[in-house]
């Protein structure tokens, strides 16, 4: 009896062992650090890509953590990464077919930044192609989103010094949309994700590859609620639309007063911010869009005696206002007149500050009959320069 | 389990309100946010969450008058000691049993698959399960005392985790996803009947109630304990706790995306970024933390269970035994449906049919004790409550 109470309790010990089947030798993984969705070669450029017929090409790159160690004049002719590159018709299919070429199994837990290539997006395989990297259990939420004009794969085939690791690097340079007006902010798969359930239109930064120099994050590509690729968002309406999101965060704005470009000055923003006032009186509601912001002049070339003075001041803001105006105005005609595409975030507005006006006209706002088309939007500006940093004139 | 203990363990009704609050929020911590915009389509959860709460301080409120009357036993002790009354006890312990083993089957299920998830994926879910049950089995064998006990230790942890889920969220919130706060829909979130099962545990009050003695050591009654008020003041925690997660899923999740997740909460905390990726992983602490919280409630139930089923049919016989039987049944049971999905399906039937359980036997308590008021005076067990508690 005895020893059968022994025997039976040394075999209730056994699940104590369960941690064996999740063992993992930290020597046998490979960290993906980005990822790149292309079409395969196959698939034909002006043609449909037939889902279960066509291939994915998949590119990763994974961190050989051996090689990060060390740097200097070794570290440029040996990289701290592979790329790997396999075709399939799925994203976890293509995964799978990594294990018969590579030693190590690939691990997603530190995937940094993933990019697709704008042919794909074009074919609104969006929504598809995201899947993958949103369902698996070891994605994180916040992995950054990229449309590549370009060669997708290519872009992660090179190194950048001195961030050796070009997924990081382009986290690092898209991180640095603060200082310049015509980079969206970086977008995650939890943005994507959510504004697909959401059903509302999102932007998402472009990376333009460019052939063996630099890539560069500039722009956005435009999609519908869907996931449909609408087109491209240039870097000037990039600017409106930042404008008009109240986003211009350290972002300057290089005008010249009177439009005579020989008084040209630099103004810089150190805050602001915009409200949107929804007047739902008439048959349709028309919004007001009023930006606010304050900053420094920090370098300017215009050779006058007065270009201290109060009025000197508020003719620079002014000019400011105008410039800012026009841009806010160029991307709102574009969006209006050509795109019939709300990005703005105005039917959140709406949503917000009269939900049963919404509820009626939320469903058809878009397109080419949608009511956003017809919107009646005025746009105003008011800039403060609150200081001209260290120097008051021009020698 | 140790009866000869239980017959002497007096426990505070903070003491109670603690273990009450730990025995709801175990499953429900990880789906309710899901559940609530299932049933709303929209974002005011947070009102169908107070009405919830505000039902359940209505049943204890209930449950607590139930007590007075009953002094010092409870109402399985009284329906066992009353003669005609004993069927009434044995069929409730009966559907309690059934209740409870459902219960624990269910939570266990999602457990396996949760921790197979997102930590342990070649883990056989079984294996996960069985590890659990044995757990729940040495723990119930503890008694009573180490039930409520294990809560208390436990409790600390998990406010600090969802604290800390919460906090670092911050600044991913944005307040627009709740926006407008009250809007035409808004009676909808009163249509509270598929969310109140995440709300179900206050059941424990009829089990444990007999236990909280405001006698101190001396014989004197402490008036200074309002022991109602604890328990409201519970509900009031319970109430708190699932709205910050439900408000905050929705705001840093959007409600949208809430819908297709079968875990929030655990998608909340991947979220989370500390301090420039230096802590990237948050969620292995949140299921450590939410294994602890559903390990508890698994306890409590398995104790529940086999303690009720002990007394009512087999008092002679040794209640381990009754313990590792539902041990074996649970297993049995926990792998019947197919899918995570078929589980989460069946949890919803399993809640209405506790509800139904906890109703009638609070309807029959107040039945029974109202015709038999004169019979609960003078009995053995009510005389001095307190003179026996050592220290």
């Amino acid at each position: 009896m005895d020893k059968r109470k022994r025997v039976l309790a040394l075999l209730l010990m056994l699940p104590l062992l369960v941690s064996c089947w999740d063992r993992t030798e930290i020597e046998e993984v490979g960290f993906v650090i980005a990822a790149s969705v292309t079409s395969a070669e196959s698939v034909k450029e002006d043609e449909e890509f037939d889902v279960g017929e066509d291939k994915l090409a998949l590119t990763y790159q994974v961190a050989i953590p051996a090689r990060m160690v060390g740097g200097g004049e070794e570290a440029q002719d040996e990289r701290p990464f592979l790329t790997v590159k396999t075709t399939e018709r799925s994203n976890f299919g293509a995964n799978r077919n990594l294990p018969s070429r590579r030693p190590r199994l690939m691990n997603y837990e530190h995937l940094k930044v993933v990019l697709l290539e704008e042919e794909l997006v074009e074919k609104n395989m969006l929504k598809y192609v995201l899947d993958f990297f949103i369902r698996d259990h070891e994605m994180r939420r916040n992995t950054e989103v990229f449309i590549v004009d370009g060669d997708a794969s290519m872009v992660l085939n090179d190194d950048r010094l001195p961030d050796p690791l070009t997924g990081m690097s382009i986290m690092s340079t898209a991180e640095n949309e603060t200082r310049d007006l015509a980079m969206l902010e970086p977008r995650t798969i939890s943005y994507v994700t959510n504004a697909l359930l959401n059903n509302s239109n999102f932007v998402v930064p472009r990376l333009i590859e460019r052939e063996n120099t630099s890539y560069r994050v500039r722009g956005g590509a435009i999609f519908s609620g869907d996931g449909k690729f609408m087109g491209w968002l240039s870097d000037e309406m990039t600017i409106g639309l930042k404008l008009m999101e109240g986003n211009m965060k350290n972002g300057i704005v290089e005008t010249a007063i009177d439009d005579e470009q020989d008084k040209l000055f630099v103004f810089e923003t150190s805050r602001m911010s915009r409200n949107i006032e929804v007047d739902t009186s008439g048959e349709t509601p028309s919004f007001h869009v009023s930006m606010k912001a304050e900053g420094t002049l920090v370098e300017s070339w215009i050779e006058d005696e007065e270009a201290v003075s109060p009025a000197f001041i508020n003719e620079m803001e002014e000019s400011v206002e105008s410039y800012m105006v026009d841009q806010a105005e160029k991307t709102d005609a574009f969006l209006q007149e050509d795109l019939y595409l709300d990005i703005l975030g105005l039917v959140e507005e709406l949503r917000i500050q009269d939900h049963e006006l919404w509820r009626q006209l939320k469903d058809d706002w878009d397109g080419p009959e949608g009511v956003f088309r017809g919107l009646d939007i005025t746009i105003s500006a008011d800039v403060k320069i609150r200081h001209f940093m260290t120097k008051e004139r021009v020698f | 389990m140790k009866d000869q203990s239980a017959a002497h363990y007096t426990m505070s009704p903070l003491e109670l309100s603690i273990t009450h609050i730990s025995f709801t929020i175990s499953a429900g911590i990880l789906t309710v946010p899901r559940a609530l915009v299932y049933i709303l389509e929209s974002s005011f959860g947070w009102i169908s969450v107070i009405t919830c709460g505000v039902i359940v301080c209505l049943y204890i409120w209930l449950i607590f008058l139930l007590q007075k009357k009953l002094g010092n036993e409870g109402l399985f002790d009284y329906l066992k000691r009353i003669g005609r009354l004993k069927w009434a006890g044995k069929l409730f312990s009966l559907l309690f049993f059934l209740y409870f083993l459902a219960f624990f089957c269910i939570e266990g299920r999602i457990l396996a698959r949760v921790v197979q998830i997102y930590l342990l994926d070649q883990t056989p879910a079984e294996v996960i399960f069985l590890f659990m049950v044995l757990a729940t089995t040495y723990a119930c064998s503890k008694g009573v005392e180490g039930i409520v006990h294990i809560s208390l230790m436990y409790f600390p942890f998990v406010l600090s985790v969802l604290a800390i889920v919460v906090l670092l969220n911050i600044g991913n919130f944005q307040v627009n996803e709740l926006r407008p706060f009250v809007a035409g829909d808004v009676m909808e979130s009163f249509n509270i009947l598929r969310m109140f099962y995440f709300f179900l545990g206050f059941e424990i009050f009829f089990f444990f109630q007999k236990y909280v003695n405001p006698v101190e050591a001396d014989g004197r009654k402490q008036k200074k304990l309002k022991p109602l008020r604890t328990y409201i003041l519970g509900v009031g925690s319970i109430v708190f706790i699932y709205g910050m997660i439900v408000v905050f899923s929705y705001g840093v999740l959007s409600v949208e995306a809430t819908k297709v997740m079968p875990f929030p909460t655990v998608e909340l905390s991947k979220e989370v970024e500390v301090l420039e990726g230096l802590i990237e992983r948050v969620e292995p602490l949140i299921i450590v933390m939410w294994i602890m919280t559903i390990f508890n409630t698994m306890a409590i139930l398995h104790f529940l269970a086999a303690d009720t089923f002990h007394a009512q049919w087999l008092p002679g016989k040794n209640a381990n035994t009754i313990a590792f039987t539902f041990g074996l049944l649970s297993f049995m049971f926990a792998f019947y449906p197919e899918s995570l999905t078929e589980t989460l399906y069946m949890s919803e039937w399993i809640g209405y049919g506790g509800w139904i359980v906890v109703t009638l036997f609070l309807a029959l308590g107040f039945l029974t004790i109202r015709k038999n008021s004169r019979s609960t005076r003078g009995t053995p067990a009510d005389t001095k409550p307190g003179g026996e508690v050592s220290g």
